[in-house]
């Protein structure tokens, strides 16, 4: 398609090139539609490929390592010098986020979706005005996909100046590792740069306004990572307030109010904000077809992703929810298939996924939460230190706790923290979709010597039975 | 405080029932074990005790309403009213408190299904359904949550959707709407053309096993007459003599044990056909058609063939009279393997039945009456006349089958000596 001044016409349009607007694209183009994706980004991806998961992941990882080399002197692994040039690991993960774009617009191509760089705004319930540097020009659509994202959330009192308060889009380029760093907000994006830079040597605080972190987490999940926490050099100040802070010389100084209403100043290299996200819906034009967002600037969708608009969807972040890129995906699939007719509605569980050291993963309810409720439960928890893989391996830090219903035995959730449980998580996700009982788990064989063996021990221990570790009978069993 | 009866499992696989009447109203007192409703099943009509005494606060449903298994079916209440009023305004603010909860998360709160309200037990919150049934759910337009699965713990699978999907009326548009309208006109609006009856119940099963047979099965009819002047000359002189021992005597059983005397020598058609088999049954379990107020039943008469006339007159009336009353058990409806329907007193001559499912033959009786025939003799006379109408299964028997097998119940029936010589199992 040209962009010129004529109206063009395609059957859906989506506003968007994030994990909810490429996924939605490449599914409406299999099942047979006529797709235009518009980006505001020159490549597609959104934020999360472009700045966000896989930019975070790829420092995540490569920290990680850096962090490691030391600790495999027990192996018998020495290094003389260790040295870390952290340009080239930005270079690095250029690479890959660029090889990984060019690949969605290689999909593209291939499925003949229209992409076009330039920023939307609907006109009407038919038509959207593209502006891009070649100009205005309008496209007429059937349906449409609103799919803009969010974007970083500003604090009035820490306005970002991309040099030292920086978001997270901002600090995941910068070319130099920072002695010491400051992050507002104890969220995961806020844990996971903190990992990052903690692994890396920097001196990393943590001020979070809310009394506790990772509310979602069951307390001994949460209590086995504050101690890793420390270890890493990482402090975490909760119940803290940032107030204002001031320049000082290369350094921002930081002014804090503790719970007890104490002040108290903080110094660092650089500020990262990380207090959460707001939508992308500035702009977009929404007025003109009469949608409203709510209170907190997402737009209201169903079921189906369909807002109040019927031809007019809204999938991602924008969305709200759990802001994360699987749930865009998810949806972008809902609305596809809604478009083309199909019966397809939201019903699913969305895991969790911290890649913070250890990781942490977690899927359906909380003990806690599953109380709340109403359930009457059994748990069970298994650590990784009793595992034979994950001895080997050196990352005996963590464990995975199951929850189920006492009665019928059906798994509620299942929460873990420990070495790559980012990948162990799908096993419970696929467990409590398929309303699975504690012993569909048990009966199901995980291989030797795996990480996943503390999934199936965990579900042991809810029965009461863990092999490689003593349990004493559990009353609530025999009764 | 507050009790809540739940309908409960009746067995069978019984998922829901209408309810036809309530015998007892709000404010009534009421004790354990008293009947407080009657609900017509897809099996029959049965009364409901209480479980438990106490005074009706709250009856749940109306009448003509379908019940489903696991419901509130009404609310007791017992003495302590005012400690009542606390605990609830407690628990209803924590329900008040989860949902705001959730409002944080659109995500969570979207995917909760407006049905949900009426659901209070926590444990049902997630259905239990694999994904895949869930997505054929949503195809079928079934809301799972108004479903209880047949499987462990309610557990719903594939075959649950497909049923509810069969019985939901009109309650799909929500989930259809905008996939193209399949909008069926309302039933309820005023001065309606038309009259929707909910296909449910007895008319229900009826439906389904007519289908089934007419869909699996190859049907051939086959036509005849007995001569029954003999026939109705015995139970003329028999009358007497049943009627002191409390019987009717009809021409019925007579055909009933002709039938299980040629079975015997027919073994096919009395046979079923089953996941590539012939099953030829040794028992013989007729099922005989009852016109009731609620559609045809078809309770079973066992061992025909061992069973004297009389007795087979005695449960012939028991069992009608049972249908009628809808007191019918469910056993008694099943298990047949032939079966006769007697369309005669009503009149008709031959007519086409349907097999009843799985059998591989039912024969049609039409009215006896006074036909000229040519007899022996070449000379016009008048006599009774049966007409026969035997539909078999050609995947299983052949005409030729059908033919010599009606053609020696023609010979009992025209001489029933006969069936006193040939009687017993052969
Ligand atoms: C640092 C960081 C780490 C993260 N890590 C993870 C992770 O590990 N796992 C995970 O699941 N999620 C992660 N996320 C979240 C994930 O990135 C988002 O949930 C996901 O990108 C949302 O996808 P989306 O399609 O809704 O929006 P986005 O990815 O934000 O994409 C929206 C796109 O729309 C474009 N756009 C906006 N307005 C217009 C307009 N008017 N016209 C045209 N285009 C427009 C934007 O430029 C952007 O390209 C992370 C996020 C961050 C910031």
């Amino acid at each position: 398609m040209v962009v010129g001044d004529l109206s063009e016409s395609t059957e859906v349009a989506i506003l968007g090139g994030g994990p909810g607007g490429f996924v939605a694209a490449i599914r409406l183009a299999q099942l047979g539609k006529d797709v235009t994706v518009i980006s505001k980004d020159p490549l597609p991806g959104g934020t999360c490929l472009q700045r966000g998961c896989i930019p975070s992941k790829a420092l995540i990882e490569a920290a990680k390592h850096f962090a490691s080399i030391p600790q495999l002197s027990e192996m018998g692994i020495h290094t003389k010098e260790l040295k870390i040039d952290f340009s080239e690991t930005q270079k690095w993960k250029e690479k890959k986020v660029k090889q990984l774009s060019e690949g969605i617009l290689q999909l593209f191509k291939q499925y003949k979706i229209n992409f076009i760089h330039a920023e939307g705004k609907f006109l009407s319930t038919k038509e959207i005005e593209i502006h891009s540097t070649q100009g205005l020009s309008k496209l007429n659509f059937e349906h449409a996909v609103i799919a803009t994202g969010s974007q970083a959330k500003e604090l009035p009192s820490f306005p970002f100046d991309k040099k030292k308060i920086l978001s997270s889009r901002e600090i995941l380029s910068i070319e130099k590792i920072p002695q010491s760093l400051t992050i507002i907000g104890g969220g995961y994006i806020g844990l996971e740069i903190a990992g990052v830079f903690g692994h890396l040597g920097t001196e990393v605080h943590i001020i979070e306004v809310l009394p506790d972190i990772l509310p979602s987490l069951d307390k001994e999940l949460r209590q086995i990572f504050l101690r890793q926490l420390k270890k890493q050099n990482i402090s975490l100040q909760v119940s803290c307030k940032p107030l204002s802070y001031q320049m000082k010389q290369e350094k921002i100084l930081l002014r804090l109010q503790l719970n007890d209403q104490s002040e108290q100043d903080l110094e660092s290299e650089l500020l990262l904000v990380a207090v959460g996200r707001t939508p992308v819906t500035q702009g977009l034009g929404l007025e003109n077809i009469a949608l409203k967002t709510d209170a907190r600037g997402f737009l209201k969708i169903n079921p189906h992703c369909q807002t109040e608009k019927k031809n007019i969807y809204a999938i991602g972040d924008v969305a709200g929810g759990m802001m994360l890129a699987h749930k865009a995906f998810a949806e972008a699939k809902i609305a596809a298939a809604h478009i083309c007719g199909q019966a397809a509605a939201w019903d699913q569980q969305v895991p969790a996924v911290i890649f913070t050291d250890p990781e942490i993963a977690y899927v359906g309810l909380s003990e806690t939460e599953a109380k709340a409720k109403g359930f009457e439960v059994i748990t069970g928890m298994f650590p990784f230190a009793a595992l034979g893989r994950a001895q080997t391996m050196d990352k005996t830090e963590g464990v995975i706790k199951s929850i189920a219903e006492k009665n019928t035995q059906r798994i509620l959730g299942i929460q873990m923290i420990g070495p790559q449980v980012s990948d162990l998580i799908s096993e419970a996700t696929l467990a409590i979709e398929m309303g699975a009982r504690l012993e569909d788990l048990e009966l199901t064989i995980h291989p030797h010597p795996t990480l996943s063996e503390a999934v199936g021990e965990s579900i042991e221990s809810a029965l009461g039975i863990p092999i490689h570790r003593y349990q004493r009978k559990k009353t609530s069993l025999t009764s | 405080m507050e009790k809540e009866f739940i309908f409960p499992d009746l067995g069978e696989g019984i998922t829901e029932g209408e309810l036809i009447k309530w015998l007892v109203s709000t404010g009534d007192y009421v004790n354990e074990d008293q009947e407080i409703a009657e609900i017509e099943t897809d099996k029959a009509l049965v009364s409901i005790p209480s479980a438990f005494s106490g005074k009706i606060k709250k009856l749940c449903y109306e009448e003509n309403q379908t019940v489903k298994v696991g419901t509130a079916l009404l609310i007791y209440e017992t003495d302590e009213t005012s400690q009542t009023e606390d605990t609830k305004s407690d628990s209803l603010k924590e329900t008040e408190n989860t949902q705001s909860n959730r409002e944080k998360d659109p995500i969570i709160n979207k995917k909760k299904p407006q049905t949900e309200q009426s659901i209070q037990n926590t444990t049902h919150l997630l259905p239990l359904a694999t994904p895949a049934t869930r997505k054929l759910a949503r195809e079928l337009g079934v809301d799972l949550h108004s479903i209880k699965g047949s499987g462990k713990d309610g557990r719903i699978i594939d075959d649950d959707i497909q049923k509810a999907a069969n019985k939901t009326e009109i309650s799909s548009e929500e989930l259809t709407e905008g996939l193209g309208s399949k909008t069926k006109p309302s039933p309820s609006e005023k001065a309606s053309p038309y009259e929707a009856i909910p296909l449910k119940g007895i008319r229900r099963k009826i439906a389904e096993s007519m289908q089934a047979s007419h869909q699996e099965m190859v049907m051939v009819t086959h036509m005849d007459e007995a001569r029954v002047d003999k026939l109705l000359e015995i139970r003329k002189e028999k009358a007497e003599l049943a009627k002191s021992r409390g019987i009717k005597l009809t021409l019925l059983p007579f055909i009933l044990k002709a039938c299980s005397i040629a079975l015997q020598d027919h073994p096919y058609l009395n046979a079923s056909l089953q996941e590539e088999s012939i099953f030829l049954k040794k028992y013989y379990h007729f099922g005989f058609a009852v016109d009731t107020d609620a559609g045809l039943m078809v309770p079973v008469i066992r061992d025909v063939n061992k069973k004297s006339i009389f007795k087979l007159a005695k449960e012939l009336t028991e069992l009608s009279a049972r249908a009628r009353e809808r007191k019918i058990d469910l056993e008694e409806l099943q298990n047949h393997t032939f079966s006769i329907t007697n369309i005669g007193s009503l009149g008709g001559i031959f007519f086409t039945p349907i097999i009843h499912h799985p059998d591989s033959a039912i024969l049609g009786i039409g009215r006896t009456q006074q036909k000229p025939i040519v007899d022996q003799n070449k000379k016009i006379v008048p006599a009774y006349m049966l007409p026969l109408a035997l539909t078999f299964d050609h995947r299983i028997a052949d005409g030729a089958t059908a033919a010599r097998f009606v053609n020696q119940v023609i010979s009992y029936l025209e001489d029933p000596d006969l069936l006193l010589l040939e009687e017993g199992e052969n």
